[in-house]
């Protein structure tokens, strides 16, 4: 849009054919005190065009209708074609003054009488001009704000006008011609409405025409328009033109997805919630409510729309008491109600609402959460830990008594054995055996009821360590070997040889296993035998799986009675047989559970009167050493030495002389009984390494020490104590040991620890 | 011979190596030393003279491993724990007694299993 202010030239547009007209126009102008003008002519339309083809820019376009090349209305008309927003002030004869009205109606801005020309009224039409301009400026300037345009359609010259704001909403550049612009090609081609046929046949019916369009162009991308127009008609009632506006509604179009989408969200959410969501009037008619209502209450859309929900407060309790004290906006959070439902049924749950008073509404709006199953499950998880908690207590009760019980019984025990090496008669003696031997019953009773306690409560801890599988059955053997002669029944240990020499596990839990099923074989089996096979089953990483079978050929156990034995406190009823079996019925309790302990499982099978056969495995581990006899060979080296072992204890300096003269043979074993010895015999043998016991009569490992490292500090000495923490705490060190071996003896450490030193020395 | 309640003879079997002759020395051993040591032990914590008790409870505690019974040798070692300073002195005895009962317990089975290496090595 061409703008002029009083500084500027105002640029004009002369299409004249006759030159002193022209000229004249240039002179009344530059003389009517508007301010500097700059003048084109064009003497025909071709010329005309061809200015407004390159600019449109013109303050004011003075036009001479009757042009070499043009005539009349159809001079206006082209002129308007190329410069529709231009202001065009038609130069007319006198005889033409209808004609000027009629080119007004056509679009002219004005007409003046040739004859008529002056300044002034060239001045006029001027500054009318610019000021139009002015405001058509503000228009589109409101128009791009609000992104709408507007719009029109002649219908007799079937040309469509259009604001800048409406161009640029189809994607068109400013300096587009508008008659390049068609709605149609930019619009999507299913959109049949925008056909200007099917605007007019509306128009027709309806007088109005509005309808929201998508276009989808490279320009512009996808846009939301809406398009409204009306109709305009002359004297004789006839449709001439059809303005309208278009508005780029993509923003608004966007916003109302988006809330769609929220909206449809929010319905899921109120659809699909579990809590019951409602609104209701103030005096407790359901409006909403979604599916989880019907569901706690039981009753149907329907029934519910019939309802008040007074009646799903118990009879007891005030509905308005409780919401009335709610005032405008206030809210009553997860408030403990009980609702009855339809069946009568009370359902436990949470009521939280807030009260609405509005113009648009006003009652309440809420949420009820059914918490019965919630409650139900925490009474009952409640009342699973008070009977885990007895439980727990029972068990420390019954470990706590058991151990206390134990030692009274100890004392029982002992007193009944020292009696009896007194001089007793032989009703005292009888009396005193049998209060021995009930003491020995119950104490064993008292040591099951303890550990099934202990193992019950997970407070039995294995102690792993390497140990020969074969001594600990040799072992058990032969503690039974004497009970298989007194029955007279047949007792065999069979050891598969792939055996290996040692695993690493706890040898003292295996022990017990071996003794409480032996103990249950030969408590049960009065004639036959009584086998023990044991083999391994090689697994991986370093695993071997221990495989045991104890058969019997005992009374058997009824088949359904085998699921059972392994309960605690559960024997097999034995009314039948002639004798009485003690027992407190924990012994395979306790055998299954420590198998268990030790990742193992235990099978049994059994026949009445043919015997029965307890299977176990447990996987014991490899030691992580070799074994003793690879050691042997390999590992460690033969030496030549002499070894003082200072140890007043004599089991320690057998079994440490023993298995120091087995391993070296060509070795010397020295014993001092005290620090004292020690000193006088390292004098005098020269060891090349002593084991020194700390704790010792007459003088201690620690003074012994002092004095013979005074004297000879490269002789290596080793600590032996049963004092962990010496070992712990590296105090040994002040006393100038050279390391420290604890007690009770372990050989592959004692081996491991001289040669360590014997090579360090030489 | 019963089976073995009290004892465990699976450390003894495994230094002794499975030497019959060094078994009955250990076994031996035990019968005669540290029985009369379970004994002196329980007349010196009567007596009050603690810090001896201390001192032969510390020797016991490498002698009772050959034993293998658990009890004994965890009411020992706590036993020697407390010696060290004797002002629990309703404990210290109550645990006297128990080491004395256990051992007295242990006693006729160690006594049994002497007499079966015997007849062993007779028959």
């Amino acid at each position: 849009m061409p703008y002029s202010t009083s500084s500027q030239k105002h640029k004009i547009l002369v299409i004249e054919d006759n030159k002193a007209d022209a000229v004249l126009i240039e002179y009344h102008l530059s003389n009517s005190g508007v301010g500097q003008c700059d003048f084109t002519f064009a003497e025909t339309l071709e010329q005309a065009t061809d200015i407004l083809l390159i600019s449109q820019e013109y303050a004011i376009i003075f036009l001479d209708i009757n042009l070499p090349d043009s005539n009349g209305m159809e001079t206006l008309l082209s002129v308007l074609r190329f410069a529709p927003d231009s202001n065009v002030v038609v130069l007319t004869g006198h005889a033409d003054r209808d004609f000027g009205l009629a080119t007004v109606a056509n679009g002219a801005q004005d007409y003046i009488v040739k004859e008529d020309l002056d300044g002034v009224r060239l001045g006029r039409a001027l500054l009318f001009s610019i000021e139009r301009n002015r405001i058509l400026s503000r228009l589109e300037e409101s128009q791009r704000i609000a992104q709408l345009g507007h719009w029109e359609f002649n219908l007799k010259t079937h040309t469509y006008t259009a604001s800048k704001e409406a161009k640029r909403i189809f994607g068109l550049s400013e300096s587009d011609n508008i008659f390049k612009f068609r709605i149609r090609k930019h619009i999507n081609d299913k959109d049949s409405h925008l056909d200007i046929n099917v605007i007019i046949n509306q128009l027709n019916k309806t007088g109005r025409y509005t309808q929201t369009i998508e276009i989808n162009n490279d320009t512009i991308g996808k846009r939301y328009l809406e398009m409204s127009c009306r109709p305009f008609f002359d004297e004789e009632n006839t449709m001439v033109s059809i303005r309208g506006i278009i508005q780029d509604i993509t923003r608004l179009k966007s916003l109302e997805k988006e809330n769609q989408e929220r909206q449809k969200r929010i319905e899921n959410i109120f659809k699909h919630s579990t809590d019951g969501l409602y609104t209701s009037t103030l005096d407790g008619q359901f409006l909403e409510f979604n599916n989880a209502i019907c569901r706690i209450t039981g009753y149907s859309t329907e029934e519910l729309k019939q309802l008040n929900i007074k009646s799903l407060y118990p009879k007891n309790v005030n509905r308005n008491e409780i919401l009335n004290k709610l005032t405008d906006g206030s809210s009553l959070s997860d408030f403990p109600i009980d609702c009855v439902t339809k069946s009568g049924d009370i359902r436990n749950c949470l009521l939280s609402t807030t009260k609405i008073i509005t113009k648009e509404f006003s009652g309440f709006q809420g949420v009820i959460r059914d918490i019965t199953d919630k409650k139900k499950a925490e009474e009952e998880k409640q009342k699973r830990e008070v009977a885990e908690k007895a439980a727990q207590m029972k068990e420390r009760f019954l470990a706590s008594v058991t151990h206390e019980m134990r030692t009274p019984m100890n004392a029982v025990l002992g007193m009944s054995h020292l009696l009896l090496q007194t001089s007793l008669n032989n009703e005292q003696t009888e009396f005193v055996s049998s209060i021995k031997h009930a003491s020995e019953n119950l104490l064993s009773i008292i040591n099951d009821i303890l550990e099934i306690s202990q193992l019950q409560h997970g407070s039995i801890s294995l102690h792993k360590s390497d140990f020969s599988p074969a001594l600990i059955f040799n072992t058990v053997k032969k503690a039974f070997d004497f009970k298989a002669q007194e029955k007279n029944i047949e007792f065999k240990l069979n050891i598969d040889d792939s055996m290996p020499d040692s695993l690493f596990g706890d040898k003292g839990r295996l022990t017990q296993i071996l003794n409480n099923l032996l103990g249950n074989a030969f408590k049960f089996t009065e004639k036959g035998a009584i086998t023990v096979n044991v083999q391994t089953k090689r697994g991986e990483n370093s695993k071997v799986a221990l495989l045991c079978k104890v058969q019997d050929t005992g009374l058997g156990i009824p088949e359904d009675k085998l699921n059972a034995i392994f309960e605690t406190f559960t024997q097999v009823d034995r009314s039948d047989s002639n004798k009485i079996y003690e027992g407190t019925g924990l012994g395979l309790a306790i055998t299954k559970q420590l198998i268990e302990k030790q990742n193992g499982t235990i099978q049994v099978s059994s026949k009445v009167n043919i015997g029965s056969e307890f299977t176990f495995e447990i996987p014991f581990e490899l030691p992580k050493t070799t074994s003793k006899k690879a050691i042997k060979v390999h590992e460690i080296p033969e030496i030549n030495n002499t070894i003082l072992l200072a140890e007043d204890n004599k089991m320690n300096q057998i079994v440490a002389k023993k298995i120091l003269e087995n391993q070296w043979p060509k070795s010397k074993v020295l014993v001092a009984q005290n620090g004292q010895e020690a000193i006088d015999l390292e004098h005098k043998h020269k060891p090349d390494l002593i084991l020194m016991d700390i704790q010792m009569p007459v003088m201690d490992g620690n003074e012994a020490t002092s004095i013979i490292k005074k004297n000879n500090p490269e002789l290596p000495i080793i600590a032996l104590t049963a004092h962990a923490y010496m070992a712990e705490s590296n105090q040994y060190l002040n006393y100038g040991y050279d390391d420290i071996l604890l007690k009770p003896i372990n050989p592959e450490n004692l081996f491991s620890i001289i040669t360590k030193h014997i090579t360090q020395s030489s | 011979m019963t089976t073995n309640k009290y004892i465990d003879l699976s450390y003894l079997l495994e230094m002794s190596g499975g030497d019959s002759d060094m078994t009955k020395t250990l076994l031996q051993l035990l019968i005669d030393e540290a029985a009369s040591e379970v004994n002196l032990l329980q007349k010196q914590i009567e007596k009050g003279e603690y810090h001896q008790a201390q001192r032969l409870s510390h020797k016991l505690k490498t002698t009772f491993p050959f034993v293998g019974n658990q009890q004994l040798i965890n009411d020992n070692t706590s036993l020697e724990l407390l010696l060290k300073d004797p002002s629990d002195i309703p404990r210290i005895q109550t645990l006297s007694q128990a080491v004395h009962s256990i051992w007295n317990s242990c006693l006729p089975e160690i006594q049994n299993e002497l007499k079966s290496y015997t007849l062993d090595k007779l028959s």
